[in-house]
Protein backbone atom coordinates (compact mmCIF):
# COMPACT_ATOMS: atom_id res chain seq x y z
CA UNK A 1 0.00 0.00 0.00
CA UNK A 2 1.21 3.50 -0.84
CA UNK A 3 -0.07 6.43 1.21
CA UNK A 4 -1.03 9.48 -0.82
CA UNK A 5 -2.87 11.54 1.77
CA UNK A 6 -3.26 10.60 5.44
CA UNK A 7 -0.80 8.25 7.08
CA UNK A 8 1.14 7.72 10.30
CA UNK A 9 3.87 10.17 11.24
CA UNK A 10 6.32 9.07 13.91
CA UNK A 11 6.68 11.79 16.52
CA UNK A 12 8.12 10.00 19.53
CA UNK A 13 10.24 6.98 20.32
CA UNK A 14 11.39 5.06 23.37
CA UNK A 15 13.24 1.87 24.25
CA UNK A 16 13.74 -0.38 27.22
CA UNK A 17 16.31 -3.08 27.87
CA UNK A 18 16.39 -5.17 31.05
CA UNK A 19 19.26 -4.67 33.50
CA UNK A 20 20.65 -8.20 33.19
CA UNK A 21 23.43 -8.16 30.58
CA UNK A 22 24.45 -11.59 29.31
CA UNK A 23 27.86 -11.64 27.62
CA UNK A 24 28.94 -14.33 25.20
CA UNK A 25 31.27 -16.01 27.70
CA UNK A 26 28.31 -16.94 29.90
CA UNK A 27 26.43 -18.49 26.97
CA UNK A 28 29.56 -20.14 25.56
CA UNK A 29 30.40 -21.85 28.84
CA UNK A 30 26.92 -23.33 29.15
CA UNK A 31 26.85 -24.54 25.52
CA UNK A 32 30.43 -25.85 25.58
CA UNK A 33 31.50 -23.64 22.68
CA UNK A 34 33.98 -20.77 22.37
CA UNK A 35 33.14 -17.10 22.56
CA UNK A 36 34.46 -16.75 19.00
CA UNK A 37 32.07 -19.50 17.86
CA UNK A 38 29.15 -17.31 18.89
CA UNK A 39 30.69 -14.06 17.71
CA UNK A 40 31.65 -15.37 14.26
CA UNK A 41 28.30 -16.99 13.55
CA UNK A 42 26.04 -14.25 14.82
CA UNK A 43 27.90 -10.99 15.21
CA UNK A 44 26.35 -10.80 18.67
CA UNK A 45 28.48 -9.73 21.66
CA UNK A 46 25.82 -9.46 24.35
CA UNK A 47 22.13 -9.59 25.00
CA UNK A 48 19.77 -8.52 27.82
CA UNK A 49 17.55 -10.97 29.70
CA UNK A 50 14.55 -10.25 31.87
CA UNK A 51 14.88 -10.72 35.58
CA UNK A 52 12.71 -13.59 36.87
CA UNK A 53 10.18 -11.06 38.13
CA UNK A 54 9.91 -9.27 34.79
CA UNK A 55 7.51 -9.68 31.87
CA UNK A 56 6.80 -8.55 28.33
CA UNK A 57 4.27 -6.04 29.63
CA UNK A 58 6.79 -4.54 32.08
CA UNK A 59 9.17 -3.81 29.21
CA UNK A 60 6.35 -2.54 27.00
CA UNK A 61 5.18 -0.12 29.68
CA UNK A 62 8.67 1.31 30.10
CA UNK A 63 9.28 1.71 26.36
CA UNK A 64 5.82 3.17 25.86
CA UNK A 65 6.28 5.64 28.71
CA UNK A 66 9.59 6.84 27.27
CA UNK A 67 8.11 7.20 23.78
CA UNK A 68 5.24 9.29 25.11
CA UNK A 69 7.58 11.45 27.21
CA UNK A 70 9.83 12.01 24.17
CA UNK A 71 7.04 13.93 22.41
CA UNK A 72 5.36 15.72 25.30
CA UNK A 73 2.96 13.04 26.54
CA UNK A 74 0.23 13.43 23.92
CA UNK A 75 -3.19 11.88 24.44
CA UNK A 76 -3.41 8.57 22.58
CA UNK A 77 -6.51 6.76 21.40
CA UNK A 78 -5.09 3.34 20.53
CA UNK A 79 -2.24 1.03 21.49
CA UNK A 80 -0.90 -1.84 19.40
CA UNK A 81 1.44 -4.28 21.10
CA UNK A 82 3.45 -6.44 18.72
CA UNK A 83 4.62 -9.51 20.59
CA UNK A 84 4.89 -13.27 20.31
CA UNK A 85 5.64 -13.67 24.01
CA UNK A 86 2.55 -12.20 25.69
CA UNK A 87 2.26 -12.24 29.46
CA UNK A 88 -0.52 -14.81 29.16
CA UNK A 89 -2.01 -17.03 26.47
CA UNK A 90 -5.26 -15.26 27.35
CA UNK A 91 -6.11 -12.39 27.59
CA UNK A 92 -4.11 -10.04 25.41
CA UNK A 93 -1.30 -8.06 27.05
CA UNK A 94 -1.98 -4.69 25.37
CA UNK A 95 -4.98 -3.65 27.54
CA UNK A 96 -2.87 -4.14 30.66
CA UNK A 97 -0.08 -2.06 29.16
CA UNK A 98 -2.53 0.70 28.26
CA UNK A 99 -3.99 0.68 31.77
CA UNK A 100 -0.55 0.89 33.36
CA UNK A 101 0.30 3.81 31.07
CA UNK A 102 -2.71 5.59 32.53
CA UNK A 103 -4.97 5.27 29.49
CA UNK A 104 -7.49 2.53 30.24
CA UNK A 105 -10.44 2.67 27.87
CA UNK A 106 -8.55 3.15 24.61
CA UNK A 107 -8.44 0.55 21.83
CA UNK A 108 -5.64 -1.86 22.71
CA UNK A 109 -4.76 -5.19 21.16
CA UNK A 110 -1.90 -7.62 20.64
CA UNK A 111 -0.54 -8.34 17.18
CA UNK A 112 1.53 -11.47 16.62
CA UNK A 113 3.63 -11.38 13.49
CA UNK A 114 6.73 -12.48 15.44
CA UNK A 115 9.83 -10.59 14.34
CA UNK A 116 7.87 -8.73 11.64
CA UNK A 117 5.44 -7.49 14.28
CA UNK A 118 6.67 -3.93 14.59
CA UNK A 119 6.26 -3.12 10.87
CA UNK A 120 2.91 -4.93 10.86
CA UNK A 121 1.86 -2.84 13.88
CA UNK A 122 3.07 0.38 12.32
CA UNK A 123 1.14 -0.42 9.13
CA UNK A 124 -2.05 -1.32 10.97
CA UNK A 125 -1.70 1.85 13.04
CA UNK A 126 -1.23 3.90 9.87
CA UNK A 127 -4.43 2.39 8.51
CA UNK A 128 -6.32 3.33 11.67
CA UNK A 129 -5.04 6.89 11.44
CA UNK A 130 -5.76 7.10 7.71
CA UNK A 131 -9.34 6.03 8.40
CA UNK A 132 -9.90 9.29 10.23
CA UNK A 133 -11.28 7.50 13.27
CA UNK A 134 -8.13 7.90 15.36
CA UNK A 135 -5.68 10.74 15.91
CA UNK A 136 -2.68 9.41 17.83
CA UNK A 137 -1.47 5.96 18.77
CA UNK A 138 1.31 4.01 20.36
CA UNK A 139 2.92 1.06 18.60
CA UNK A 140 5.08 -1.09 20.86
CA UNK A 141 7.25 -4.08 20.02
CA UNK A 142 8.07 -6.07 23.14
CA UNK A 143 9.35 -9.61 23.41
CA UNK A 144 10.86 -11.78 26.10
CA UNK A 145 12.28 -14.51 23.88
CA UNK A 146 14.54 -15.66 26.72
CA UNK A 147 11.42 -17.16 28.27
CA UNK A 148 10.77 -19.53 25.36
CA UNK A 149 14.25 -20.65 24.33
CA UNK A 150 16.04 -23.74 25.51
CA UNK A 151 19.21 -22.26 26.99
CA UNK A 152 21.07 -25.47 26.16
CA UNK A 153 20.20 -25.30 22.44
CA UNK A 154 23.16 -24.15 20.35
CA UNK A 155 20.88 -23.06 17.51
CA UNK A 156 18.77 -20.58 19.45
CA UNK A 157 20.41 -19.85 22.81
CA UNK A 158 23.11 -17.46 21.53
CA UNK A 159 20.86 -15.46 19.25
CA UNK A 160 18.08 -13.92 21.27
CA UNK A 161 17.64 -11.19 23.83
CA UNK A 162 14.76 -9.39 25.51
CA UNK A 163 13.66 -5.80 25.05
CA UNK A 164 11.00 -3.36 23.98
CA UNK A 165 10.74 -0.37 21.67
CA UNK A 166 7.87 1.97 21.01
CA UNK A 167 6.86 4.80 18.71
CA UNK A 168 4.14 7.40 18.98
CA UNK A 169 2.34 7.95 15.70
CA UNK A 170 -0.13 10.67 14.79
CA UNK A 171 -2.22 11.30 11.70
CA UNK A 172 -0.31 13.33 9.16
CA UNK A 173 1.01 13.49 5.63
CA UNK A 174 3.43 11.05 3.97
CA UNK A 175 5.47 14.10 2.93
CA UNK A 176 6.26 15.03 6.54
CA UNK A 177 9.50 13.82 8.15
CA UNK A 178 8.69 10.57 9.90
CA UNK A 179 5.77 9.91 7.58
CA UNK A 180 5.07 6.32 6.57
CA UNK A 181 4.96 6.49 2.78
CA UNK A 182 4.33 2.86 1.81
CA UNK A 183 4.32 -0.60 3.24
CA UNK A 184 4.10 -4.19 2.10
CA UNK A 185 3.15 -7.11 4.32
CA UNK A 186 3.32 -10.80 3.50
CA UNK A 187 3.12 -14.28 4.95
CA UNK A 188 3.47 -17.94 4.00
CA UNK A 189 2.00 -20.46 6.39
CA UNK A 190 3.52 -23.29 4.36
CA UNK A 191 6.72 -22.44 6.21
CA UNK A 192 5.10 -22.66 9.65
CA UNK A 193 7.53 -25.27 10.89
CA UNK A 194 10.82 -23.47 10.23
CA UNK A 195 10.32 -21.39 13.41
CA UNK A 196 7.85 -22.59 15.97
CA UNK A 197 7.02 -23.14 19.61
CA UNK A 198 5.03 -26.35 19.19
CA UNK A 199 3.30 -26.72 22.53
CA UNK A 200 1.33 -24.88 25.15
CA UNK A 201 -1.64 -23.85 23.01
CA UNK A 202 -4.84 -25.21 21.51
CA UNK A 203 -3.36 -27.70 19.04
CA UNK A 204 -1.53 -29.50 21.80
CA UNK A 205 -4.37 -29.20 24.29
CA UNK A 206 -7.05 -30.37 21.85
CA UNK A 207 -5.04 -33.54 21.39
CA UNK A 208 -5.04 -34.04 25.15
CA UNK A 209 -1.26 -33.88 25.29
CA UNK A 210 -0.04 -32.44 28.57
CA UNK A 211 2.18 -29.42 28.27
CA UNK A 212 5.83 -30.22 28.86
CA UNK A 213 8.95 -28.04 28.97
CA UNK A 214 10.37 -29.45 25.73
CA UNK A 215 7.32 -28.55 23.64
CA UNK A 216 7.22 -25.02 25.01
CA UNK A 217 10.67 -24.19 23.66
CA UNK A 218 11.14 -22.21 20.50
CA UNK A 219 12.69 -24.28 17.69
CA UNK A 220 14.29 -23.10 14.50
CA UNK A 221 15.56 -24.68 11.28
CA UNK A 222 18.47 -22.29 10.91
CA UNK A 223 19.40 -22.96 7.30
CA UNK A 224 15.89 -22.36 6.02
CA UNK A 225 15.38 -19.33 8.23
CA UNK A 226 18.53 -17.78 6.78
CA UNK A 227 17.45 -18.60 3.23
CA UNK A 228 13.98 -17.14 3.55
CA UNK A 229 14.95 -14.21 5.76
CA UNK A 230 17.37 -12.91 3.17
CA UNK A 231 15.15 -13.61 0.16
CA UNK A 232 11.90 -12.29 1.62
CA UNK A 233 13.43 -9.13 3.15
CA UNK A 234 15.22 -8.47 -0.13
CA UNK A 235 12.08 -8.94 -2.23
CA UNK A 236 9.94 -6.84 0.12
CA UNK A 237 12.51 -4.03 0.20
CA UNK A 238 12.91 -3.99 -3.58
CA UNK A 239 9.13 -3.98 -3.95
CA UNK A 240 8.74 -0.99 -1.67
CA UNK A 241 11.65 0.85 -3.33
CA UNK A 242 10.14 0.24 -6.75
CA UNK A 243 6.84 1.59 -5.58
CA UNK A 244 8.57 4.72 -4.25
CA UNK A 245 10.74 5.11 -7.33
CA UNK A 246 13.83 4.82 -5.12
CA UNK A 247 17.02 3.33 -6.53
CA UNK A 248 19.57 1.70 -4.27
CA UNK A 249 21.54 4.95 -4.07
CA UNK A 250 18.46 6.86 -2.97
CA UNK A 251 18.07 4.85 0.23
CA UNK A 252 19.98 6.53 3.04
CA UNK A 253 19.35 3.84 5.66
CA UNK A 254 18.24 0.24 5.64
CA UNK A 255 16.82 -0.75 9.01
CA UNK A 256 16.38 -4.52 8.93
CA UNK A 257 15.19 -6.85 11.62
CA UNK A 258 18.25 -7.46 13.78
CA UNK A 259 18.28 -11.23 13.42
CA UNK A 260 21.95 -11.75 12.88
CA UNK A 261 24.72 -9.55 11.46
CA UNK A 262 25.26 -11.86 8.53
CA UNK A 263 21.59 -11.85 7.57
CA UNK A 264 21.58 -8.05 7.66
CA UNK A 265 24.72 -7.74 5.55
CA UNK A 266 23.55 -10.40 3.09
CA UNK A 267 20.18 -8.67 2.74
CA UNK A 268 21.80 -5.28 2.09
CA UNK A 269 24.19 -6.78 -0.44
CA UNK A 270 21.44 -8.71 -2.22
CA UNK A 271 19.32 -5.56 -2.47
CA UNK A 272 22.40 -3.69 -3.70
CA UNK A 273 22.66 -1.28 -0.78
CA UNK A 274 26.08 -0.61 0.73
CA UNK A 275 26.10 -2.55 4.05
CA UNK A 276 27.61 0.58 5.63
CA UNK A 277 24.14 2.10 5.25
CA UNK A 278 22.49 -0.81 7.09
CA UNK A 279 21.79 0.18 10.68
CA UNK A 280 23.09 -2.64 12.85
CA UNK A 281 22.92 -2.96 16.62
CA UNK A 282 22.50 -6.73 16.87
CA UNK A 283 26.00 -6.87 18.38
CA UNK A 284 24.75 -4.98 21.43
CA UNK A 285 21.19 -6.29 21.93
CA UNK A 286 20.96 -9.56 19.91
CA UNK A 287 17.70 -10.55 18.22
CA UNK A 288 14.87 -8.98 20.21
CA UNK A 289 12.06 -10.07 17.88
CA UNK A 290 9.33 -7.43 17.59
CA UNK A 291 11.44 -4.92 19.51
CA UNK A 292 14.39 -5.06 17.18
CA UNK A 293 13.53 -2.33 14.67
CA UNK A 294 12.57 0.36 17.20
CA UNK A 295 15.64 -0.55 19.27
CA UNK A 296 17.79 -0.13 16.14
CA UNK A 297 16.15 3.22 15.44
CA UNK A 298 16.90 4.41 18.97
CA UNK A 299 20.54 3.35 18.71
CA UNK A 300 20.76 5.17 15.37
CA UNK A 301 19.37 8.31 16.99
CA UNK A 302 22.03 8.08 19.69
CA UNK A 303 24.68 7.75 16.98
CA UNK A 304 23.56 11.13 15.66
CA UNK A 305 24.22 10.07 12.08
CA UNK A 306 20.77 9.90 10.39
CA UNK A 307 19.31 13.28 9.54
CA UNK A 308 15.69 14.40 9.51
CA UNK A 309 14.21 13.62 6.10
CA UNK A 310 16.67 10.86 5.19
CA UNK A 311 15.05 8.10 3.16
CA UNK A 312 14.63 4.91 5.18
CA UNK A 313 13.57 1.38 4.29
CA UNK A 314 12.44 -0.82 7.16
CA UNK A 315 12.24 -4.56 6.61
CA UNK A 316 11.68 -7.66 8.70
CA UNK A 317 11.12 -11.40 8.57
CA UNK A 318 9.69 -13.59 11.29
CA UNK A 319 7.86 -16.70 12.33
CA UNK A 320 4.63 -17.65 10.62
CA UNK A 321 6.40 -16.99 8.37
CA UNK A 322 5.79 -13.29 7.94
CA UNK A 323 7.69 -10.49 6.27
CA UNK A 324 7.28 -6.77 5.84
CA UNK A 325 8.88 -3.64 4.48
CA UNK A 326 8.06 0.03 4.76
CA UNK A 327 9.30 3.29 3.31
CA UNK A 328 9.51 6.39 5.43
CA UNK A 329 11.65 9.43 6.05
CA UNK A 330 13.71 9.93 9.18
CA UNK A 331 11.52 11.64 11.79
CA UNK A 332 12.05 15.02 13.38
CA UNK A 333 12.31 14.28 17.06
CA UNK A 334 11.92 17.10 19.53
CA UNK A 335 14.64 15.88 21.89
CA UNK B 1 42.85 -45.37 -11.27
CA UNK B 2 42.75 -43.59 -7.95
CA UNK B 3 39.62 -41.56 -7.26
CA UNK B 4 41.60 -38.34 -6.90
CA UNK B 5 42.87 -38.49 -10.46
CA UNK B 6 39.42 -38.75 -12.02
CA UNK B 7 38.38 -35.37 -13.36
CA UNK B 8 35.01 -34.52 -11.93
CA UNK B 9 33.89 -31.13 -13.24
CA UNK B 10 31.03 -30.87 -10.76
CA UNK B 11 33.36 -31.53 -7.84
CA UNK B 12 35.81 -28.95 -9.12
CA UNK B 13 33.06 -26.34 -9.32
CA UNK B 14 31.80 -27.19 -5.85
CA UNK B 15 35.33 -26.96 -4.46
CA UNK B 16 35.72 -23.47 -5.94
CA UNK B 17 32.36 -22.36 -4.55
CA UNK B 18 33.20 -23.70 -1.08
CA UNK B 19 36.60 -21.95 -1.02
CA UNK B 20 35.10 -18.68 -2.27
CA UNK B 21 32.45 -18.69 0.44
CA UNK B 22 34.41 -20.23 3.30
CA UNK B 23 38.06 -19.30 3.00
CA UNK B 24 38.95 -21.04 6.26
CA UNK B 25 38.87 -24.45 4.55
CA UNK B 26 42.40 -25.82 4.31
CA UNK B 27 43.73 -28.74 2.29
CA UNK B 28 41.90 -30.84 -0.25
CA UNK B 29 38.12 -31.09 -0.37
CA UNK B 30 36.86 -34.59 -1.07
CA UNK B 31 33.31 -35.87 -1.66
CA UNK B 32 33.40 -37.68 1.67
CA UNK B 33 34.18 -34.56 3.67
CA UNK B 34 31.44 -33.59 6.05
CA UNK B 35 30.71 -29.89 5.65
CA UNK B 36 30.45 -29.04 9.33
CA UNK B 37 32.40 -31.75 11.14
CA UNK B 38 35.36 -31.97 8.71
CA UNK B 39 35.47 -28.62 6.93
CA UNK B 40 34.14 -26.49 9.79
CA UNK B 41 31.53 -24.78 7.64
CA UNK B 42 28.81 -23.12 9.73
CA UNK B 43 25.13 -23.31 8.79
CA UNK B 44 24.85 -19.82 7.32
CA UNK B 45 27.95 -20.24 5.17
CA UNK B 46 26.50 -23.52 3.97
CA UNK B 47 23.35 -21.73 2.81
CA UNK B 48 25.51 -19.16 1.00
CA UNK B 49 27.30 -22.05 -0.68
CA UNK B 50 24.00 -23.64 -1.69
CA UNK B 51 22.78 -20.33 -3.18
CA UNK B 52 25.92 -20.28 -5.36
CA UNK B 53 25.52 -23.95 -6.26
CA UNK B 54 21.96 -23.28 -7.41
CA UNK B 55 23.18 -20.44 -9.63
CA UNK B 56 26.24 -22.25 -10.96
CA UNK B 57 24.42 -25.47 -11.82
CA UNK B 58 21.02 -23.97 -12.69
CA UNK B 59 19.20 -26.15 -10.15
CA UNK B 60 16.69 -25.46 -7.40
CA UNK B 61 17.46 -27.25 -4.14
CA UNK B 62 14.35 -28.29 -2.22
CA UNK B 63 13.91 -27.02 1.33
CA UNK B 64 13.63 -30.62 2.50
CA UNK B 65 17.10 -31.29 1.08
CA UNK B 66 18.67 -28.15 2.52
CA UNK B 67 18.22 -29.34 6.09
CA UNK B 68 19.61 -32.81 5.26
CA UNK B 69 22.86 -31.90 3.50
CA UNK B 70 25.84 -33.08 5.50
CA UNK B 71 28.66 -33.83 3.05
CA UNK B 72 30.21 -32.62 -0.19
CA UNK B 73 28.79 -35.74 -1.82
CA UNK B 74 25.29 -34.71 -0.74
CA UNK B 75 25.74 -31.50 -2.74
CA UNK B 76 27.07 -33.43 -5.74
CA UNK B 77 24.05 -35.73 -5.61
CA UNK B 78 21.73 -32.73 -5.84
CA UNK B 79 23.41 -31.34 -8.96
CA UNK B 80 24.00 -34.67 -10.72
Amino acid sequence: MTYSTATAVITGIGAYLPDRVIKNDEIAERLGVSVDWIQDRTGIEQRFFLEPTGSTSDMAVEAGRKALESCGNPAIDFLILATCTPDHLFPATAPNVAARLGVPGIAAFDLNAACSGFIYGLSVGAGMLASGGYKTGLVIGSDAISTIINHDDKVTAPIFGDGAGAVVIRAGSPDEPGGLMAHTLGSDGNLLDIMKTPGGASRQRAAGVPSDPESSYFGMQGRLVYKYAVSRMTEASLSIMDRMGWGVDDVDWLVGHQANRRILVATAETIGIDPARAIINVDRVANTSAASIPLALVDAIHSGVPKTGDKVVLTAFGGGVTWAAAAMTWPEFGF
Amino acid sequence: MAQDTIVNPALEKVRVIIRENFSEVEGDITPLDRLSADLGIDSLSLVDILFKVEKEFGVAIDDSDIEKIESVQDILDLVA
